[in-house]
């Protein structure tokens, strides 16, 4: 059952976003991804996940997607870029790679009989004390450096972004 | 409900007090370039230039222990500490050049690009001194958005923006690749952390061989390989260098090569140890390609922005025979070429830099012509970087590349030394062509009006000194070179 819908959703989730850079209309692209979103989020519920499945559609398919939309239409991009570029060599090369190397890493998987090394959480801790309080602790502790860096990475982002989209001379 | 224990960490902040003057430098110089009512001085430049002056003092002054702290996220070791203080001179050197650009580019004397400057490198000195896998994406990622924006600096010319935009797709391509590499690399062994995944597959030699691990290490080369500029991953190199700032052009160049060879080789030679073997197979051919593809290449440019950025792959070539050599003395060889790489290589780009008016870029070899007598100290000091990245004595690319190729022969390289050495030689011929222009040809048109200020004659002195102090007295760098080969294992 698991893993019937582990197959589905993680197919789906590709298929949905390959349909998000397929698709020519720009504002069917941001649908895709809520699409895509939605998937990823039941990926997240199989992994026993829920809090993380709940910010993904909070976070990602609510507040961020309202961005994009936003800025898609204020940007008046919703015309049909009709762009009929001949099948370039190039491009067919570049599939075939894609197909190959989709499926060297669908077996890479298998026939392993050695297990891994295994973190200190488990189901029990997680029934115990919640989801939150997990994930926090470690947000929190053993991961302080990288949770700390990303805010600075995600400043650099902000700060990058409004210099090369604001007008003026420069 | 129980209430799970909160245990805190060791948290060494004294180890990460180079990063953290950083960021409070880079912080205040945005905010400063947003309030002061000065905007064309050099104020914010000389800030920040303060704020990585003290932080290269921090690093310096930081003791030689060998710890690791933050649960293992941060290695604090001689290694780091060196890579530390590569991307300090680095820094240091890219804001002297910028404090003169800012006349040619008005849009570089601006609290944002200083603020970007100084994230980058604080990313750059995160990834020398990572301890886990997700350190080193979250600091390679710090790195590349800020320079992916530092690239699109020059916002009226469409080259920058090419560039930027160039750079941000394959970039962000090339990270996918190296987290999935970083997932299945996880997959395998069931920890992120370096120093376990080495200790891990030690351990367990069945694993070293599993198609799941074998994988991952794949992805990740291709990863790394980009950001290194390595063959067959070279492609976007001279597009972005010729068309970025060329302040930023010389930082990209010099900055993010030292710490993805310094990521590379803390997760290569720590993580990855089991599998040197299988690597060197591999990878002894990809060096040798690396560089002979640069080298090659670089002969038929006459853009001399693009010449730099196919050298910057011959260049990468040579550091990957040293990665191939594998031991203590390639490590210690590479770190002074990454040294000495980055005195010639900024050097080089400060003097193109130094042409640069607000008509457009002098760019082209034939711009350079009658310049070596009209400005004879100039003439020399290009000289000296196009000697250096030559490898002609007595200059640190010399020095540099002997540590190399002799690592590669002890280690049993030889032929690789061999090609190492006649690619050296095809180098000369277009190196040497620029000094030829200079000394040599009557110039077309009129000569460029050079217009240097303090800073950019000081940037390029420094760079001048250090190239041929580690070329003449090599043995007090390479003394804290071999020194600085310690990893946490």
């Amino acid at each position: 059952m698991e893993l019937t819908l582990l197959i589905l959703c993680g197919g789906l989730a590709v298929i949905t976003s390959l349909m998000v850079i397929l698709a020519r209309n720009t504002v069917h692209s941001a649908l895709w991804m809520v699409a895509s979103f939605f998937f990823m989020a039941v990926l997240y519920l199989l992994l026993r996940m829920e809090f993380i499945a709940i910010l993904q559609i909070i976070v990602y398919a609510g507040a961020i997607m309202m961005f994009i939309i936003y800025a898609i239409m204020m940007l008046n991009l919703r015309q049909e870029t009709a762009d009929t570029e001949p099948v370039r060599k190039s491009k067919v090369v570049g599939l075939g790679m894609l197909v190959v190397l989709f499926f060297v890493l669908l077996v890479l998987g298998v026939g392993r009989g050695i297990e891994a090394l295994k973190g200190p959480v488990t189901d029990q801790m997680m029934e115990k004390f919640g989801h939150v309080a997990v994930l926090s602790n470690f947000l929190f502790s053993d991961y302080l450096l990288p949770f700390e860096v990303v805010s600075i990475l995600l400043t650099a982002g902000i700060v990058g972004s409004v210099f090369l989209a604001k007008k003026g001379k420069a | 409900m129980d209430m799970l224990e909160f245990v805190v960490p060791e948290l060494d902040f004294r180890a990460i007090l180079p990063q953290i003057i950083l960021a409070i430098t880079a912080l205040t110089v945005l905010l400063t370039g947003v309030f002061s009512r000065e905007k064309k001085g050099p104020a914010i430049g000389f800030l920040s230039l303060a704020g990585v002056a003290l932080s290269f003092s921090a690093v310096v002054f930081s003791g030689s222990q060998t710890v690791s702290s933050f649960s293992g996220m941060l290695t604090n070791d001689s290694f780091a500490r060196f890579i530390s203080m590569i991307v300090c001179v680095v820094a240091l050197l890219t804001i002297l050049i910028s404090i003169n650009y800012r006349k040619i580019s008005p849009a570089i004397n601006s609290g944002e690009y200083y603020c970007l400057l100084l994230f980058a490198a604080l990313g750059m000195m995160f990834m020398g001194s990572a301890g886990n896998l997700l350190m080193v994406f979250v600091a390679l990622e710090t790195m590349s958005i800020s320079i992916y924006a530092l690239a699109g600096f020059q916002k009226q010319r469409e080259k920058s923006i090419e560039s930027a935009l160039k750079y941000f797709l394959l970039g962000a391509f090339a990270s996918g690749f190296l987290l999935y590499g970083f997932a299945l690399v996880y997959g395998a062994t069931g920890t992120m952390d370096i120093v376990k995944i080495g200790r891990f597959l030690n351990d367990h030699p069945l694993v070293v061989h599993s198609p799941l691990l074998l994988g991952g290490v794949a992805l990740m080369t291709v990863g790394f390989g980009f950001k290194v500029a390595m063959f067959p991953f070279h492609m976007w190199t001279p597009d972005v260098y010729e068309g970025a700032p060329t302040s930023v052009t010389a930082f990209m160049a010099t900055g993010v090569k030292a710490a993805a060879f310094a990521a590379l080789i803390r997760v290569f030679y720590v993580a990855l140890g089991s599998l040197q073997v299988d690597m060197t197979q591999i990878m002894w051919v990809i060096a040798l390609l690396t560089m002979t593809v640069g080298n090659v290449v670089a002969i038929a440019q006459s853009n001399i922005k693009r010449m730099l950025a196919y050298s910057s792959i011959a260049h990468a070539g040579y550091l990957l025979v040293g990665f191939v050599a594998g031991g203590e003395l390639a490590i210690s060889g590479m770190l002074f070429y990454l040294l000495g790489y980055a005195f010639m290589n900024l050097g080089a780009f400060g003097v193109i830099a130094l042409l640069a008016k607000k008509d457009g870029e002098y760019t082209e070899l034939s711009d350079f012509a009658g310049l070596g007598f009209k400005y004879p100290a100039m003439g020399l000091v290009m000289a000296v970087f196009m000697f250096s990245m030559a490898g002609i004595p007595p200059t640190a690319g010399f020095m540099g590349k002997f540590y190399i190729f002799t690592a590669a022969i002890n280690s049993g390289f030889i032929w690789l030394a061999i090609f190492g050495v006649i690619n050296s030689v095809i180098s000369i011929y277009y190196y040497l062509r620029v000094i030829v222009t200079m000394y040599f040809k009557e110039p077309e048109q009129d000569i460029v009006m050079l217009t240097p200020t303090g800073a950019i004659i000081l940037a390029l002195v420094i760079a001048a000194a250090g190239v041929l102090f580690m070329g003449i007295l090599p043995s007090s760098v390479l003394d804290i070179a071999r020194n600085s080969t310690t990893l946490i294992m």
